[in-house]
């Protein structure tokens, strides 16, 4: 009988049924969070429509579309002809192929299965499945932690708590939205697996486990440039561990595995190659490496000789290998064997270096530092009980607390240093928030204590502890009814951050209408799809490089640069043809073989993210090559201002940019001052119908005017240059004081290809 | 010819004699590429003749208070110094401009603190610093009317400045102001001093920096104080030098800068505070209070560390909702009237 009553009238449970009702427990939890986690990342799919989101993901669904078309050594042999023009881009050999792989792999088991999904909507579906398993991994993880320490033992709770926080906390969602198809989407599963098989190797000694952890290692390196992060990350721990004192041959044998299988999987990764044992970023964990070796080696000594010995023997050696290292070091950098250090690492060491060195990365929003707010916005509530788990770690110290305590602390430095990195520093903050809260729960809400209390009191029975009891179940009721109420918030705030924040696929734009009703911009889609069906299949587009994914992936079009930003001369040429004047931008384009300009205009509907604001970036990217021709401070007034009015300066005025962005732009307000409402700035009308474009001809403008199309102008047959034909022209017509009607009349030819 | 026009005659020729060349220019300057112009001087050296004079005008001593050229006049001071060392270097493949007919590139690095220079700095009218002027060759005695200006203000690497001179001396390869000079010797010998003292201190207290490194302790403190500034935005400030705080126009001091990323240094220093106080009030709840033992302490403390905690995450919240207006949650109302 697995329930019975016995004599007593007390009920008696198999242990068989109590372990299946736990199951059933976890498995129902495990599902909700699920439900939980897929559910909250689906507001943009709901909202808009199963939509790739922003730019990099459009190149990974256009990298996946080839795959899932072509073979996987077409792929990585992939020379993409449409990016890049006249360059090119080696994409296969230049991309993380991990999450490409990933979809195809899974669209062609469903294919298998008779079950044809889109590849669309694998690529848009892909992160919230992932999540999911995330919230799986994180569980693994935390009770792996947890499992080892007196106080948790046995004890799921910090573990449901952290797979829980994960499942909605936006520091992650931001990355993992449904249609948000980027590397991020995968590697932080990737990386709390791999981490999960780490601490659990380091506890068991395990070969198996080691060679499972470099497995992950493996597909992270293929999935995501972060790899580093474990790269340096598990050697860290490992030397800690041997500073402290903790060396045995469980940390020998699972590092050396890992750190042998690892890396040489990693070099069959195309983009990877010899960059492990080249790049300084890897350097640590070579020489933890050869570290262990030398500590075991010592080990070994420390058996066979006398003390004394022992004791001159390692100093000896110590100096020796100290010494050799150092010198190796210096010569390998001076001679070039290893890689210089990449900019990236030093913007990550050094805070000045990427602002002074390098504009074309401070350019990106994604490489700015973290503001306090954003750990509250992105963490919530878990970012204060995040330092008081990093303290219960360091009340019990294992080998897989001290990792988390290494995990909490670069963590911080690196979320701190570089806004996109609070994603790798969100899972250790819902670990430790776990820890916390786990902790509470376990103080002051065992419901086994307090049924074992009621029991022990019930003989003695008097007043005084009646008051005893009172006043223990006040402050205990207190606290986590205060603590209830936090967790409670905590899902309030998720998910208004994620509804609000990280939903918009930034492709389609939502605003209201007067009534309040929503109104849905969809000029980007519009201005590619016009270019799509408008213009010959071999046209190339110019762009800001933000663009360009975008343009290849929805118009289809050959674009100059893109969001891939590893040519800086290049991009820098492109922003010299927006930012001088048309004469001068005319050769630079002539010479790229521009067929079309495309500029993001935000002026009319108030959208600031256009080109005029990033206007200040190409200028910045284009005078490190050209000081002579580009000068950041002629754009300024001489008070310092920014202004697009009649009192900016020339060279603003005759920039190309300038003149695209507001080229009629008088027209839509009739006879009233145009008015910019992202740079709050009023233009007379008199002045904004005299902004003239000479060497291009507007093509297409979109509803809101977000996007606008210019086409370059062809040649003039009798070799005379553009910017004098239209000098000419409007002379004629101020002459004739025609102007006005000529100018509503001459609207652009356009004949719709069907 | 007038009376007038001997005199301005006599007057320019007066001044073509007293101007100084290129050679002679060079032989006044120091070691450090640099021709220092006191009040002492100033009339002297601003005749330049046949090359052209970048002054830096500055005010590098604590008690002016000047951030900025503090933080400037180094990379001015490197930058001279490469050029110097080009100079004389013939590896470097510059053009001597002593040599060379080419005088279009020949140039003097001068600089001025206003501390030995007040009444040249009263001369040029000068009501701020740093500035940074270049004269055309022959322009010196012009003072105030400098050929040309470097804005700082408009400017937010001031290491354009290099672009800038390269800008005004035609022929002037930007790459000889840029090098950057190997470590000389003095930096070797003292980063190697102070090798050699440190590894002394460390065997000398052996004992005591042993205890203390092997502290559980210390790395407790270390690590979750690292944490508790790192989240509050410490790093923000480092990089991007946020302001302490913004006085307005009516002369009101605001601690907390409006919108989601931005911050001012202040914000980090109540934050820490705010999340330390946190702490202590988990602490509190975890760790002292199942120890206690009166039943009436226990409740007096929860009650205070439960309302105290209440009123510090109110406190977040009611700064973040200040920060950005559109965040739809509050704690306490009371707490917005920051």
């Amino acid at each position: 009988m697995a329930v019975s009553f016995d004599k007593e009238g007390y009920l008696r449970v198999d242990a068989s049924v109590l372990a299946t009702l736990r199951l059933l427990v976890i498995t129902s939890i495990a599902i909700s969070l699920s439900i939980a986690a897929i559910g909250s990342r689906l507001f943009s799919v709901i909202r808009f429509e199963s939509i790739i989101h922003e730019f990099d993901p459009w190149f990974n669904f256009r990298a996946t579309k080839y795959l899932v078309n072509h073979t996987f050594y077409k792929f990585l042999n992939w020379f993409d002809d449409k990016t890049w023009y006249p360059l090119g881009r080696i994409t296969g050999g230049t991309l993380y192929p991990g999450l490409m792989v990933t979809s195809a792999v899974i669209s062609n088991l469903l294919n298998k299965l008779s079950l044809p999904v889109d590849i669309r909507n694998i690529t848009v579906m892909l992160a919230p499945a992932f999540s999911t398993l995330t919230a799986l991994s994180t569980y693994l993880f935390t009770y792996e932690v947890t499992s080892s320490t007196k106080t948790f033992k046995n004890n799921k709770t910090p573990a449901l708590l952290s797979a829980a926080f994960i499942a909605i906390v936006p520091g992650y969602i931001s990355r993992s939205v449904a249609g948000s198809y980027d590397n991020e989407a995968i590697a932080i599963t990737l990386l709390m697996t791999t981490f999960y098989f780490w601490i659990k190797s380091v506890k068991l000694g395990s070969i198996f486990y080691a060679s499972i952890t470099s497995l992950f290692y493996f597909y992270m390196v293929s999935a995501w440039g972060g790899y580093v992060f474990i790269t340096n990350m598990i050697p860290l721990h490992i030397f800690v561990l041997i500073l402290m004192g903790r060396f045995d041959y469980k940390l020998y044998t699972s590092y050396c595995t890992w750190y042998a299988l690892g890396t040489l999987m990693s070099m069959q990764i195309p983009f990877v190659r010899f960059s492990p044992i080249k790049s300084n970023d890897h350097i640590s964990s070579f020489g933890v490496f050869g570290l262990l070796q030398l500590v075991i080696f010592a080990n070994y000594f420390k058996t066979i000789l006398s003390p004394k010995l022992f004791n001159n023997f390692m100093i000896a050696f110590g100096t020796i290998i100290l010494s050799l290292g150092l010198i190796f070091l210096i010569f390998a950098t001076k001679f070039g064997w290893i890689a210089p250090w990449t900019g990236r690492f030093y913007s990550l060491w050094d805070t000045n270096y990427a602002k002074v060195h390098i504009p074309i990365i401070a350019s990106v929003s994604e490489h700015q530092p973290t503001p306090w707010s954003s750990f509250y916005f992105d963490l919530n509530y878990l970012i204060w009980c995040f330092p008081f788990g990093v303290y219960l770690c360091f009340n019990d110290l294992s080998n897989e607390s001290i990792f988390v305590i290494i995990y909490s602390v670069l963590g911080s430095y690196f979320a701190g240093v570089m806004i996109r990195l609070m994603l790798t520093l969100a899972p250790i903050v819902c670990v430790c928030g776990s820890l916390t809260i786990g902790k509470l729960i376990q103080i002051y809400l065992d419901i086994k204590l307090y049924l074992k209390e009621k029991n022990e009191k019930k003989e003695d029975y008097n007043n005084k502890e009646n008051i005893t009891n009172l006043s223990n179940l006040i402050s205990k009721l207190l606290i986590i009814l205060t603590m209830i109420f936090y967790l409670f918030f905590y899902v309030q705030h998720c998910i208004w951050v994620n509804s609000n924040a990280y939903s918009s696929p930034s492709v389609v734009l939502a605003s209201k209408n007067r009534d309040g009703s929503a109104a849905i911009i969809d000029d980007f889609r519009e201005a590619y799809y016009w270019l799509r069906m408008n213009t010959e299949e071999d046209s190339k587009v110019m762009a800001w490089w933000d663009y360009g994914y975008q343009i290849g992936g929805m118009a289809d079009r050959t674009t100059f640069v893109d969001n891939n930003t590893w040519n800086n001369t290049h991009i820098a040429t492109v922003g010299k043809a927006m930012s001088v004047n048309e004469t001068n931008s005319e050769i630079v384009m002539r010479k790229l073989g521009v067929d079309y300009v495309l500029v993001i205009f935000g002026g009319l509907l108030g959208y600031s993210g256009d080109d005029l604001n990033k206007f200040l970036w190409m200028i910045r990217i284009s005078e490190g090559i050209w000081p002579e021709e580009v000068n950041e401070r002629s754009f300024f007034t001489d008070k310092g201002e920014y202004r697009i009015d009649e009192l900016a300066t020339d060279s603003m005025k005759d920039s190309l940019m300038y003149k695209m962005s507001y080229y009629k732009f008088g027209e839509m307000f009739q006879n009233r001052d145009p008015v910019d409402r992202v740079r709050q700035q009023r233009l007379s009308s008199k002045y904004a119908n005299e902004i003239h474009l000479d060497i291009l001809e507007e093509v297409f403008t979109s509803e809101n005017w977000l996007v606008r199309i210019y086409k370059l102008k062809e040649e003039d047959n009798f070799g005379r240059s553009l910017v004098e034909i239209g000098d000419k022209e409007r002379s004629e017509e101020g002459k004739s004081k025609r102007s006005k009607r000529l100018q509503t009349k001459k609207r652009p030819n356009l004949d719709l290809r069907v | 010819m007038n009376l007038f026009s001997i005199i301005s005659y006599l007057l320019l020729s007066l001044h073509t004699v007293f101007a100084i060349s290129y050679e002679e220019a060079l032989s006044e300057v120091g070691k450090d590429g640099l021709l220092h112009i006191t009040d002492k001087n100033y009339k002297k050296l601003m005749k330049n003749n046949d090359y052209g004079l970048v002054v830096l005008l500055t005010a590098d001593d604590p008690r002016v208070g000047c951030t900025l050229c503090v933080q400037f006049t180094p990379s001015y001071k490197a930058m001279a110094q490469s050029y110097y060392n080009n100079l004389f270097d013939e590896e470097s493949l510059m053009i001597n401009p002593i040599d060379s007919k080419d005088d279009k590139s020949k140039i003097i690095f001068g600089i001025s603190d206003y501390l030995s220079a007040k009444e040249f700095f009263g001369v040029l009218q000068l009501t701020a610093v740093p500035r940074l002027f270049y004269y055309a060759p022959g322009k010196g005695p012009q003072l105030s009317q400098f050929t040309n200006e470097f804005s700082f203000l408009a400017v937010e690497n001031t290491d354009g400045f290099i672009r800038w001179i390269s800008g005004n001396v035609p022929g002037l390869d930007i790459k000889f102001l840029k090098n950057v000079q190997p470590p000389s010797k003095s930096i070797l010998l003292t980063l190697i001093i102070i090798l050699l003292s440190s590894i002394i201190v460390l065997y000398k207290f052996q004992s005591q920096i042993f205890s203390i490194v092997q502290s559980k302790k210390v790395w407790e403190f270390l690590s979750i104080g690292s944490i508790i500034l790192l989240i509050s935005g410490y790093m923000y400030n480092q990089i991007r030098n946020a302001e302490m705080y913004k006085v307005d126009k009516d002369g009101v001091i605001h601690y907390f800068a409006q919108g989601h990323n931005v911050q001012f240094g202040t914000e980090t220093q109540i934050m820490s505070i705010i999340y330390t106080t946190l702490f202590a009030g988990l602490f509190i709840i975890i760790q002292v209070l199942p120890q206690l033992k009166n039943p009436r302490n226990k409740l007096i403390l929860s009650i205070t560390a439960s309302t105290i905690m209440f009123i510090a995450y109110s406190y977040i919240i009611a700064v973040y909702k200040l920060k950005s207006p559109s965040y739809p949650f509050q704690l306490l109302r009371s707490l917005v009237g920051l």
